[in-house]
């Protein structure tokens, strides 16, 4: 009765119409950052000096790599070949969680350094700073998140391939997480130079 | 048949409701006619309306006696912003804008401070080479942390046009509170839940503690001006009495019956609609069977 | 057909028994019921405490309530009307049951997703009652939220942006799933010219759906952080503008509002031409003014900030801007009222709300004018006349075409014909009572009296008694129609598949519809409201 689980079309529409939604999200704090910006030139240039290049380009090396393993391991189950799959989807989890664990030391060396949502060094400093890691963090905090449910989404995609539930003729599922953990990446390839590069 | 009767049932309920709601308004809310405010919460009566007819029992200039002419005790003690010892002394020694408020005032105060922060910018008159600001809570337990914070905030308002030291924030204890509105002529009252019904008005002092003049309300610069100017010739003068502001706490527990209506006619139709929606799955099993579908 | 094969009998997926065949239904019918019915919850409570309000409005001074109840009514009032009643009825109820079928689908692209709406809806609905019952209380800073004051306020407004944000998901995915059975389970001979401009108008307002939630979404997760953390993004002595909250507060709700009126829109849009035994006039014009509405209605929202205190060239070109949009409503309704032109008019519940809602919408529309003004609307910003001019849209447009949707598709529905007298008199109870109600506010609003007090001068006072009248009547009208529909349940009268004479698909089904909503292959006409047959048979 139901046609449409067999219309691989209609599913990527419906998966591209949410990455959108998912893009719009993020999209609101990228128009919060362009109005600061404009006004707070040199405090946010001052704030950008903070962050460790070193670390932010590691991170995006680490997710554009995740990203290339995802593609391939649905080309791989295309193919029928699983074990092939399973391995570039453990790749692209662990990329994950290095990227995870990256943040974590670089949010923890801020921390320690008293600068975090409403600290005193924040609070008692020039605005236009406060407002600069304000956005870092929930910027970064959100694209986080994203990366905890991607990693989510991609360890189920593992687990139904080891099971034979995703095979060569019926992979939405982990197409789907495959185009989430590319939104995931492309989202992180705003950030990096927003924060990174351009200050 | 029946749908009449429910009809007018619903109707009468509604028009009953309406005249009802009319009886109540044109016999008003019970007044309070006690000057206690104090006694006034006990009776759990205590909301805006009725705080306002008991300010206003009292008539607007018993609130704010003036004293003009009088002079300031100089030699009361507070504690400045670094939580140091300071006489009033050691800051009047040029005309001063005198404001009593507390930090954490939820109502008008903090309108009022943010008015005096943008008419200071205005003024013809500058502060520091004309006259100084002093601020001081009534609120005896506030502490210099919390003028601190207000300092900040109000002195960004301001525009920085304020120079360092020109507009201090002190905190005291009751008796120097007290002291000092006693001298100045002002009235405040402290509510059950801790908060305070407290007029709006600053006092201009000459560089001796004169009490020269007072000025009410949202503080505009001309009033300002003309203050300061007489201050700093020391000749104490006529205030405008502009509407004198009141300020209140807003009260959570205000307005709790209908609240506790509202809670009430929540459950009530959720469980219409549960039991009707129950009723109708029950009867939809039996009755629909017998009905035919006609083409 | 026999009534053993109705969607109400068998569960889909099949075998299901008890409430695990309703909980768990794939069935976008059954869903668009569960959807009905925990929508009208919301609406009934969401009138009564306007009731509420307008009592206390009805004397000057403390009637029975006073100033922070009141600001916790209005918010509790409008966070309930637009986020549950407003912006889901129409398309989650009758877009739900509908849409498939007017398509000649069995379902919608995703049914599974589609229950899965339902329960963000009802879980978010959780979230809402449980912030009214527990901890501080529900918040007082009107449905806008507008910072500073709703992070720094005691109420509950995690709690509420939390149930709001919620929904917004809900009606995300219904849009979603909109979309994707719009362009995949079209039936093979139904072009996009062919397609009934309900589901049109359920299609632009899929988009707007899809596209602008986001946007509030973000807005309340940042409530939220400010509130727990105190980041300082909206504050000003941190850096922080409370502006840019409203820019995209408001880059929600204004399409939101849209969201709000295209699928009443498209339900006068069926509901006219069956009654004027006649073809819509503009079909075309219908279907792009329909997105014209949904695109040019994202570009106005600043229009709410005339006097925020932006820039003159933004005021300028907000104002401008939300000219433009009136053009494509204003399209409709001559669309309508030239449909009904040299038409054989046959009077009935639906028709008669459509044609209040015609009236209706159009004031509401012209008021609109006033407010989109920027010269005039600083005169009238923040009145009543701001509250008259979008009950007239809402609740007169909307509204009224909610219950004249209830009235046209509830014996399809159901299978159940109700009386037409108590529908007639409710209806035109609401209608009167609706005038009465709010007239007087465009009046007072003009005069000067500002929105969201419970106190006023004394000159107010005739109005605002005059218009609590009204409200009852209307709050009369609008209980005595949804009485009337309810009781027609107990099933006194059964319905033949098209008691009113459509055309679109719904209406070739037996009502109740079957489960797998058609057992022969639907016939597809050229044009979705050729009349001709009809009018020939009635000729006999």
């Amino acid at each position: 009765m139901m046609a449409s689980t067999s219309d691989t079309t209609g599913i990527r529409i419906g998966m591209w119409i949410f990455l959108y939604s998912e893009i719009i999200l993020f999209g609101g704090l990228f128009v919060l950052y362009a109005v600061y910006l404009y006004e707070y030139s040199e405090l946010f240039a001052q704030g950008g000096k903070e962050l460790n290049r070193i670390i932010g380009s590691l991170n995006t090396v680490v997710l554009l790599a995740s990203s290339c393993t995802v593609a391939a391991s649905i080309t791989a189950i295309q193919r029928g070949k699983k074990g092939q799959a399973m391995a570039c989807l453990a790749v692209s989890i662990f990329c994950g969680l290095v990227f995870v664990v990256n943040k974590y030391f670089e949010w923890g060396a801020k921390i320690h350094h008293d600068i975090y949502p409403n600290s005193a060094t924040l609070q008692d400093g020039e605005p236009g700073l406060n407002i600069f890691f304000g956005l870092y963090y929930v910027i970064t905090g959100l694209h986080g998140l994203h990366v905890i449910i991607g990693m989510v989404l991609l360890t189920t995609s593992l687990v139904l391939v080891h099971r034979g539930r995703i095979t060569a003729s019926r992979y939405a599922v982990l197409e789907n997480s495959g185009l989430y953990w590319h939104l995931v990446d492309l989202i992180w390839i705003f950030v990096f130079p927003l924060f990174y590069l351009v200050l | 048949m029946r749908l009449t009767l429910w009809t007018v049932v619903l109707a009468l309920a509604l028009l009953l409701q309406a005249a009802g709601e009319k009886h109540a308004r044109a016999h008003g809310p019970p007044v309070e006619t006690g000057t206690n405010s104090a006694a006034a919460v006990e009776t759990g009566d205590h909301d805006h309306e009725t705080a306002l007819a008991l300010a206003d029992a009292k008539a607007p200039r018993e609130w704010v006696e003036e004293k003009t002419g009088a002079y300031l005790p100089l030699q009361l003690q507070f504690s400045d912003e670094a939580g140091q010892p300071l006489s009033l002394g050691q800051i009047v020694d040029k005309p001063v804008l005198l404001l009593p408020v507390y930090y954490y005032c939820a109502g008008s105060c903090s309108r009022n401070l943010a008015n005096l922060a943008v008419a200071l910018g205005r003024m013809k008159s500058q502060p520091g080479r004309d006259f100084r600001v002093v601020a001081f809570s009534i609120n005896d337990r506030e502490r210099s942390e919390d003028a601190r914070r207000a300092r900040k905030t109000f002195l960004k308002l301001a525009g920085g046009k304020i120079p360092e030291g020109e507009w201090r924030f002190l905190t005291g204890d009751r008796e120097a509170i007290a002291a000092l509105a006693a001298a100045i002529g002002y009235r405040f009252e402290q509510q059950a839940d801790g908060t305070y019904i407290h007029p709006s008005a600053l006092v201009a002092a000459a560089r001796d503690g004169r009490i020269i003049r007072y000025v009410y309300g949202d503080f505009i610069p001309g009033d300002l001006d003309m203050a300061v100017l007489d201050a700093g010739r020391n000749t104490p003068s006529l205030s405008v009495k502009r509407l004198l502001d009141i300020c209140f706490n807003r009260d959570p527990s205000a307005g709790r019956g209908v609240v506790l209506a509202v809670k009430v006619g929540v459950l009530a139709v959720f469980g219409a609609f549960a039991a009707a929606i129950l009723l109708l799955y029950r009867k939809r099993g039996g009755g629909q069977r017998n009905r035919g579908d006609t083409e | 057909m026999t009534t053993a094969q109705s969607y109400l009998e068998h569960s889909s997926p099949p075998g299901r028994r008890g409430w695990k065949a309703w909980l768990l239904t794939h069935d976008h019918k059954r869903l668009g019921l569960m959807y009905l019915w925990a929508i009208l919850f919301w609406f009934v409570l969401a009138v009564l405490l306007g009731l509420l309000m307008r009592t206390e409005l009805m004397g000057a001074g403390r009637t029975i309530m006073g100033a922070e109840t009141y600001s916790s009514m209005f918010t509790l009032h409008g966070v309930i009307m637009i986020f549950f009643f407003g912006i889901p009825a129409i398309p989650a109820i009758f877009g739900n049951f509908f849409l498939p079928i007017q398509l000649g689908a069995d379902d919608v692209f995703f049914p599974r997703l589609n229950l899965l709406s339902w329960y963000l809806f009802m879980f978010g609905g959780g979230f809402a009652i449980f912030s009214l019952f527990f901890g501080d209380g529900f918040p007082d800073t009107g449905w806008t939220f507008y910072v500073p004051f709703s992070i720094s306020s005691a109420g509950n407004v995690s709690l509420t942006v939390t149930a709001a944000f919620i929904l917004g998901m809900s009606s995300m995915l219904t849009g979603l799933n909109f979309v994707t059975t719009f362009h995949r389970l079209r039936h093979k001979g139904m072009g996009l010219m062919k397609i009934p401009l309900f589901t049109w108008s359920l299609y632009a307002t899929a988009w707007v759906q899809i596209l602008a939630t986001p946007v509030i979404a973000i807005t309340f997760v940042l409530v939220v952080l400010e509130r727990l953390l105190a980041i300082g993004l909206f504050e000003p002595d941190r850096g922080g503008d409370p502006l840019l909250y409203q820019h995209l507060f408001w880059m929600y709700s204004h399409p939101a509002v849209y969201i709000i009126i295209l699928p009443a829109m498209g339900v006068i849009s069926e509901i006219i031409p069956v009654f004027s035994r006649k073809a819509i006039f503009g079909y075309k014009g219908i279907v792009y003014s329909s997105l014209a509405i949904a695109i040019a209605g994202s570009l106005v929202w600043a229009h709410h900030m005339y006097t925020s205190g932006m820039s003159d060239v933004s005021v300028f070109v907000f104002s401008l801007l939300t000219f433009l949009v009136a053009v494509p409503s204003a399209v409709k309704v001559f669309s309508w009222v030239s449909t009904m032109y040299r038409g054989s008019i046959a009077m009935s519940p639906p028709f008669f709300l459509s044609l209040c809602f015609i009236y209706l919408f159009t004031v509401g529309g012209l008021t609109g004018l006033v407010l989109g003004a920027a010269g005039t609307d600083i005169h009238v910003h923040d009145t009543h006349f701001v509250v008259a001019h979008f009950h007239f849209v809402m609740l007169g447009g909307t509204g009224f075409a909610f219950f004249a949707a209830l009235h046209y598709w509830w014996p399809k529905m159901f299978g159940v014909l109700y009386r037409n007298r108590p529908a007639y008199v409710g209806a035109v109870a609401a209608a009167v009572g609706f005038v009465f109600h709010f007239v007087p506010m465009l009046i007072l609003g003009m005069q000067g009296m500002p929105r969201r007090y419970y106190d006023y001068l004394p000159q107010y006072e005739t109005g605002n008694f005059l218009a609590g009248f009204g409200a009852y009547l209307l709050v009369f009208g609008l209980l005595l129609m949804l009485l009337n529909l309810v009781l027609s349940l107990r099933g006194r009268r059964t319905a033949p598949a098209n008691p009113w004479g459509g055309t679109t698909l719904e209406w070739t089904v037996p009502s109740p519809p079957p489960v797998e909503n058609f057992t022969a292959t639907p016939e597809i006409k050229d044009f979705p409201y050729d009349f001709s047959e009809i009018v020939a048979n009635s000729k006999k």
